[in-house]
């Protein structure tokens, strides 16, 4: 019988059967057997190719060691490892000798440098765009340093625990080329304060010009801080405490203080306002306030800085007899834009009017205004002018004001009010009422109001401009 | 093999060093049970490229004679190594699945067939069968290659080289490359499916060899 246990022993039945398969004679045909010992012939014949001398690695050739090297290698943790390695490796080549982002000067940190936030005296070389019969002497570093405390110094002086940390953040994101311009508008302001000073409520004399302004922002950014979403702040926090020595040196704050809340969301009007046309019209209302022989350019600043009193008198005049002369011929005093005014463009809105007035200057073929008639028609320069006027003297004054039932109906043919569409849509009225202007913002999910009370000289002005002006 | 013939070792190193009458001989020696191996491993179906796998295997040991070493293992053992990777490489190039499970069993245990079927063949004698035995054997014979062919090429393996080749069983474990436990566990299944093969069609020859 056949053992079923196959260890070592064999199924002698099965192999008997295997004996006598019909293949068990079979054989190589002899061509292959011939073709085969040929090859083997051949190769026999061939000289022996020395053998290679194998290096031997504790007992085992080099190739053996690279090959178990190379299957090691081959797991793949090691291979993910190594991958690894070399991914580190090639990323830190390629930011070898290069600083990180976190050590790299960011735009903010040169709006909050105290010393780019003044007025580089090589701004001061540049062309001066018209004559200047009085050339305001381009102020030294030392001057700055003598007589301007660094806005750092104001900072330090100021309670800073009151500055809001939405404003400071602001403040470091402001880039220092609208921290300039800021500059500039402000000054200009309190050159027109200044000469409107009968309706500042300030014990400041003619150098206390910039405190008055700013406690008057102060003032307005408090009201907007508690009815406004985005609440202003306050602009002043750190001047009211600034003594009247130090009050001139205040110019410079503003390219620290932060944007006063916007009822008109740059959103809303075409996108950020941030054309040159826009910054072109602003800053023609703003050289308008400036004195024509001064000189626009920051060392005009400067020396309005060094002598306050003197030179903020002689804008406010300046600015009264420019704006007689500009009713007439509105484009005439454009090209005393200095073009340093030109490029520059604030970095946030300062007046609810701000946004209207670069929609309207960047997209004017989309902006019309009702006509006294009922009609519309295009917001032409010398409109556009008078806004911007509007927005200088409501600067600071704006507050957020409930809105008017009937705010759409009933000042349409009275005269004091405009509105402005876009692309047909009502967008905005503004209504100069007396020394109260209001503005209505009507783009968007939830219409803004806003008001402001204007200085009765101002208002009386505005007042006059929009008589003279289409109707 | 006679005790003054040459190993196949020695004769291998003596063709490894151009010696081509080595090599002549080693052929002699195995050229018959090799051909034998890859044409049943292949199976009918496969036949005619047994000469093909039978060719490259003798080409490998040709081309591979100058790195050949005995590494403990006969030459023998690695001829026929060789002949089975190149049937695998075969069975899979023409499509044929090449199941690595061998253990193909309902349980644990392979089946036995009855005992009594075997009880009424012939004792092979081991010398010439003659007459109706003969007969018998032969058509046993041919029998045992259709059911080889049904088997698995794992336990087809495992038993060609123990029941016609004659290797042990630990050289089958090491020409097939697995264990030794493997290559018993093959070889046991392999002969439990033969002989239930077998004994099925054998059972109405008992009365004509009687």
């Amino acid at each position: 019988m056949s053992d079923p246990d196959p260890d070592g022993a064999r199924d002698a039945w099965l192999s008997e059967a295997l004996r006598h398969a019909p293949d068990s004679n079979a054989a190589p045909p002899p061509t292959l057997s011939k073709a085969i010992l040929a090859e083997a012939r051949a190769a026999a014949a061939r000289p022996t190719s020395a053998p290679p001398k194998r290096a031997h690695v504790g007992g085992r050739t080099l190739g053996d060691v690279l090959g178990s090297w190379w299957m090691a290698l081959a797991r793949p943790p090691i291979a993910a490892a190594f991958a690894s390695v070399m991914a580190a490796t090639i990323v830190g080549l390629m930011w070898w000798d290069r600083p990180m982002d976190e050590a790299m000067p960011r735009p903010s940190s040169v709006a909050t440098d105290p010393v780019a936030a003044v007025p580089a005296p090589s701004v001061a070389a540049a062309p001066p765009p018209a004559p200047a019969p009085a050339p305001a002497p381009a102020p030294t570093s030392n001057d700055r340093a003598t007589t301007a405390p660094t806005p750092s110094k104001l900072q330090s002086a100021a309670p800073t625990d009151r500055v809001a940390p939405a404003a400071a953040a602001r403040k470091t994101e402001a880039p220092a080329a609208f921290a300039s311009s800021d500059k500039q508008r402000e000054a200009r302001r309190a050159g027109l304060d200044e000469a409107k000073k009968d309706a500042a409520p300030s014990s400041f004399a003619g150098p206390a010009t910039p405190p008055v302004r700013q406690a008057e922002n102060a003032k307005a950014a408090g009201a907007l801080s508690t009815a406004a979403p985005v609440a202003t702040t306050a602009p002043a926090e750190t001047t009211p405490k600034i003594s009247p020595a130090a009050a001139p040196a205040a110019a410079p704050v503003p390219a620290l203080v932060p944007a006063p809340a916007t009822p008109l969301d740059a959103g809303r009007l075409v996108g950020q306002a941030r054309s040159d046309a826009a910054a072109d019209r602003r800053d023609r209302a703003m050289a308008k306030s400036t004195a024509p022989g001064r000189e626009p350019g920051p060392s005009g600043n400067a020396a309005t800085r060094q002598r306050p009193s003197a030179n903020e008198r002689e804008t406010a005049d300046a600015f009264e007899r420019d704006k007689s002369a500009d009713a007439a011929a509105p484009e005439a005093s454009a090209p005393r834009i200095a073009p340093e005014f030109r490029s520059e463009r604030p970095a946030t809105v300062s007046s609810p009017l701000v946004p209207l007035l670069d929609a309207v200057a960047r997209d004017p073929l989309r902006w019309s205004r009702q006509t006294a008639a009922g009609g519309t028609a295009a917001i032409d320069p010398a409109w556009h002018d008078w806004l911007a006027d509007l927005d200088v003297a409501a600067a600071g004054r704006w507050r957020a004001s409930d809105p008017r039932p009937s705010a759409l109906e009933d000042e349409r043919h009275d005269g004091a009010s405009l509105r402005l569409f876009l692309d047909g849509r009502a967008a905005a009225i503004v209504r100069l009422d007396g020394q109260t202007v209001r503005l209505d913002a009507l783009l968007g999910a939830a219409p803004e109001h806003w008001q402001a009370s204007l200085a009765p000289a101002a208002a009386a002005r505005l007042a006059t401009g929009r008589a003279q002006l289409s109707p | 093999m006679a005790t003054s013939d040459p190993s196949d070792d020695t004769l291998m190193k003596a063709y490894a060093h151009g010696d081509a009458a080595a090599f002549e001989q080693l052929y002699a020696r195995h050229q018959a049970a090799l051909y034998r191996f890859v044409r049943r491993l292949l199976g009918p179906a496969l036949s005619a490229q047994a000469d093909e796998a039978f060719q490259d295997t003798w080409l490998r040991v040709v081309h591979a004679r100058e790195r050949w070493e005995p590494q403990g293992a006969a030459f023998r053992t690695w001829l026929f190594t060789l002949a089975h990777h190149r049937v695998v490489d075969l069975l899979r190039r023409s499509g044929r699945e090449i199941s690595v499970d061998a253990f193909e069993g309902d349980g644990d245990e392979p089946w036995q067939p009855d005992a009594a079927p075997w009880q009424h063949w012939p004792a092979p004698s081991g010398s010439a069968p003659q007459g109706d035995e003969l007969a018998f054997w032969r058509r046993a014979g041919e029998r045992l290659l259709h059911c080889l062919d049904q088997l698995p090429l794992p336990q087809r393996s495992a038993f060609l080289l123990h029941h016609d080749d004659g290797l042990a069983l630990d050289e089958v474990a090491r020409a097939l490359e697995v264990g030794f436990e493997t290559a018993k566990t093959r070889l046991r299944y392999a002969m439990s499916k033969l002989r239930t093969c077998m004994g099925a069609y054998l059972e109405p020859l008992q009365g004509e060899t009687r």
